[in-house]
């Protein structure tokens, strides 16, 4: 069963130079239970990706296009006139554009969910009144590519620019917000990058999870204390440290108790940000161990984000390989490791050395990661990549379902999944 | 003993302890306190080798290197470096010394001056140590310091800032600066921890190829097994400041000797999803170095341990021709060896059909089928007996 729906999800960052196209185009889905390993070199989009979906995003950062549906629940999505603004942008607008208003009216012939208030409802009806004018432009066919441009962008123009517009939309914000931020710790919680340093140093370890749990649960204090010792036992600390300060425990015990904490409210998917990384091997190992343990205990949905792609071999059933802002393989841990149809997937797994087996020689992928505020024209990955032709320049390449639970975002997915390309 | 064929440096009995601070009370009255970095350490380096060494944080392997190179001075032993003891040379001596031997730094974005562009950077050395007659000479050797480096054409390089160089790029610029003075020993500091994994492997491959060229030869510090395997032909473990194995980098990895070698060999993931292995073969928390713990310095986290362990300090014995091991049972138990798990299969899973081995955590119904962690927690219950699945450990 699908708990976490993400889709076509384009995160983009406003700065002086322009735009940073941080996330661009990223659909996955997580099961109830699962553990999907999120994997990519450092400004690829993978934090991006998870404060999307928590809607942490700094304030320049904004979810442009796209939605995600958490258990049912619309948690972030775009608005339909922003969405339609930065599609008309792109050379292929015409195409693009017929696919949006087709997914659009699509969703929007459902009701969204049934905690909707009627600001949301009044909110989701314009859109769908502006959505059905769109579709009405694209499908006059007395008028030019020229004018339906025209005419589009004037649309735009309107509902970004009008007071009565924004309003509305600030309000349906602020309701999604609001309805986030329940969420948001409760049913996922999440591991932030640098965990050991994630604890107010002046603060108790126990009273920081104890502030998190008044916050969220209703309980009394000395409910939520209980639950803190119970926390401690669940991921093998001593009990006596509830009353210890964060430098008074060692790296390993740190990453343990923010690991409490984010159980601390029966989560149903904990986002884990690098959580191993400051970790020395043997405590490595010991964490995701007890990370495997209780989420087969607790039966918790889990994301691990990490640059390592052996530690997600280690936990993670399903596996996704972004790349600047793409993601690039997505599906079955088993089928990508053992045929990759990615030639970014195999380079990275090329690269990497391993104490099994006979020593090979590694081979490195040349160049360098490009600049996300000016991504390369058609495939992302074409400057560095072996296989690539002329319409690699050209044409952005689109998913590919090479197998059952295993697409692949290149141009000859096929291929390479075959092994004809070498 | 001091100079024998083909050795470059030749390490004896190293030391390297750093005084706590103690109030004035406690400096009349207790006993000064040490933390103790390196323990005792004896190695050679051979010419055009690669020596890695690995270990956990805190385990004096970075230590061991600045001492290697005199950016610290060892409170006891001998290093000798080209037949000639380098341990307490001072002054001038010392100054011309550190001409034959560089360091490459782990993180490249500190190490490196930003408001120095490339060419000041790498050509600074060559003005320390006054050498090169003109300034046409100096750049011409930057130039081609650059080149051994692979930054292609070096004249693109030369007048940026590191600002404007990516990370890979820094870590060449950190090599060039090494390189350029033509050094006879290289002391790499975890040189491509900071890096991401497609650049890493650039890095290493250089390194390698420079060896092969010049014959400089390396100690190759990382907390990384696996990076290590591929660097080096001969691998140090440290432990607490002490190398607690030393040998050929197939032989240790293959047939590990002691049994924090296999504790830190089990831990290390390994890309193959087919491989979540098992527990590691270790228990407690690393000792501080302040207080060491009496006998052999593993005795409290080793799963081995016998009467004698505490008690009395293991030697560092040879137990196979060129493997050393600080262990009184060196040899004589039975280790387990990161390939083992491939010989032992466990079964098939009923599932997906691929093999179980020894070390993953399955499945098993009561009907005697057998399942992997995963598919079992997919499916729930057992399809042919419709039981509900435990996993064991």
């Amino acid at each position: 069963m699908v708990m976490l729906e993400v889709n076509n999800l384009k995160t983009y960052f406003r700065i002086l130079k322009g735009t940073v196209y941080a996330v661009d185009g990223v659909t996955f889905h997580l099961d109830r239970g699962e553990t999907m390993g999120l994997v990519g070199e450092s400004g690829c989009g993978k934090t991006t990706t998870a404060f999307a979906i928590t809607r942490l995003l700094p304030s320049n950062g904004e979810i442009v296009g796209g939605e995600i549906v958490f258990d049912g629940t619309l948690i972030g999505r775009a608005d339909f006139p922003t969405e339609l603004a930065e599609v008309l942008k792109e050379p292929l607008w015409l195409p693009e554009t017929r696919a949006l208003v087709e997914r659009k009216l699509k969703k929007l012939s459902v009701p969204e969910d049934e905690s909707s208030t009627i600001e949301s409802m009044r909110h989701l009806e314009q859109e769908s009144a502006c959505v059905e004018d769109v579709s009405a432009i694209l499908n006059d066919a007395s008028l030019s590519e020229e004018e339906i441009k025209g005419e589009l962008a004037a649309i735009v123009h309107d509902e970004l620019s009008s007071f009565f517009a924004k309003r509305r939309r600030r309000r349906f914000d602020r309701e999604v917000e609001e309805k986030m931020s329940d969420i948001r710790w409760s049913q996922i919680s999440m591991i932030f990058q640098g965990a050991m340093n994630a604890f107010n140093p002046v603060y108790k370890v126990g009273d920081q999870i104890v502030e998190a749990l008044l916050e969220h649960e209703d309980m009394t204090k000395d409910e939520a204390k209980e639950r803190v010792l119970e926390l401690f036992d669940m991921v093998g600390l001593d009990r006596t440290r509830v009353a210890g300060y964060p430098h008074e425990f060692s790296g390993g015990m740190r990453q343990r108790a923010i690991i409490a904490m984010s159980l601390a409210c029966n989560p149903q998917l904990i986002i884990a940000d690098e959580p191993t990384t400051a970790l020395d091997v043997i405590m490595q190992d010991r964490i995701l161990g007890e990370i495997r343990r209780l989420q087969r205990e607790l039966h918790i949905a889990m994301m691990i984000i990490t640059h390592d792609i052996s530690v997600v071999a280690e936990v993670a059933e399903t596996i996704g390989i972004m790349y600047a802002g793409k993601l690039f393989e997505f599906g079955d841990i088993v089928s990508i490791f053992e045929q990759s149809a990615n030639p970014y997937t195999i380079g990275l797994t090329g690269a990497f050395p391993s104490i099994k087996g006979e020593r090979k020689k590694l081979i490195a992928i040349p160049g360098s990661p490009p600049d996300l505020s000016e991504p390369p024209h058609g495939c992302r990955f074409h400057p560095r990549c072996k296989f690539a032709q002329e319409i690699c320049r050209r044409e952005e390449p689109a998913s590919i379902e090479v197998a059952k639970n295993h697409w692949s975002l290149c141009h000859f997915a096929t291929e390479v999944y075959s092994g004809k390309l070498t | 003993m001091e100079s024998e064929e083909g050795v470059v440096y030749n390490v004896v009995n190293l030391t390297k302890l750093f005084p706590i601070k103690s109030g004035f009370f406690a400096s009349l009255f207790g006993k000064e306190k040490n933390v103790h970095a390196v323990n005792d350490v004896n190695f050679t380096i051979g010419e055009g080798e690669i020596l890695g060494m690995v270990g956990e944080s805190g385990c004096g392997k970075t230590t061991c290197g600045r001492c290697l190179v005199r950016l610290e001075t060892p409170t006891e032993g001998h290093m000798y470096f080209g037949g000639r003891d380098i341990a307490g040379l001072k002054g001038r001596e010392l100054k011309s010394f550190r001409r034959d031997v560089q360091m490459v730094f782990q993180d490249p974005y500190e190490s490196l001056n930003p408001r120095f562009n490339v060419y000041t950077t790498v050509s600074e050395p060559l003005v320390v140590h006054g050498v090169g007659e003109s300034a046409e000479e100096r750049d011409d050797m930057v130039a081609k310091a650059l080149e051994y480096a692979e930054l292609k054409p070096p004249e693109e390089f030369m007048y940026r800032f590191p600002h404007e160089l990516s990370g890979g790029q820094r870590q060449r610029v950190a090599i060039a600066r090494t390189l350029v003075l033509r050094p006879r020993f290289i002391v790499a500091d975890e040189p491509v921890s900071m890096l991401d994994v497609s650049i890493r492997a650039g890095i290493m491959n250089l390194m390698l190829s420079l060896r092969e060229r010049y014959k400089i030869p390396f100690l190759f510090i990382s907390h990384d097994v696996s990076v290590t395997r591929y660097m080096s032909h001969r691998i140090a473990v440290m432990y607490l400041g002490y190398i607690v194995e030393l040998g050929d980098t197939e032989s240790v990895i293959k047939d590990p000797l002691h049994p924090y070698t296999e504790a830190l060999l089990s831990a290390v993931p390994v890309p193959d999803p087919a491989m979540k292995h098992g527990r590691v073969k270790i228990k407690g928390d690393l000792p501080s170095p302040i207080d060491m713990p009496p006998g052999c310095v593993f005795h409290p986290r080793c799963l081995y341990r016998k009467d004698i362990c505490d008690k009395e300090t293991p030697q560092f014995k040879e137990a196979r021709p060129g493997h050393y091991a600080l262990c009184h049972f060196a040899g004589e138990l039975s280790i387990q060896r990161p390939d083992d798990e491939e010989i032992f299969e466990v079964g098939a899973c009923e599932y997906c059909k691929a093999t179980i081995k020894k070390g993953m955590s399955y499945a098993k119904c009561d009907c005697n089928k057998l399942y992997h962690e995963s598919c079992a927690t997919k499916l729930d219950e057992c399809p042919i007996c419709k039981k509900k699945l435990q996993v064991e450990e």
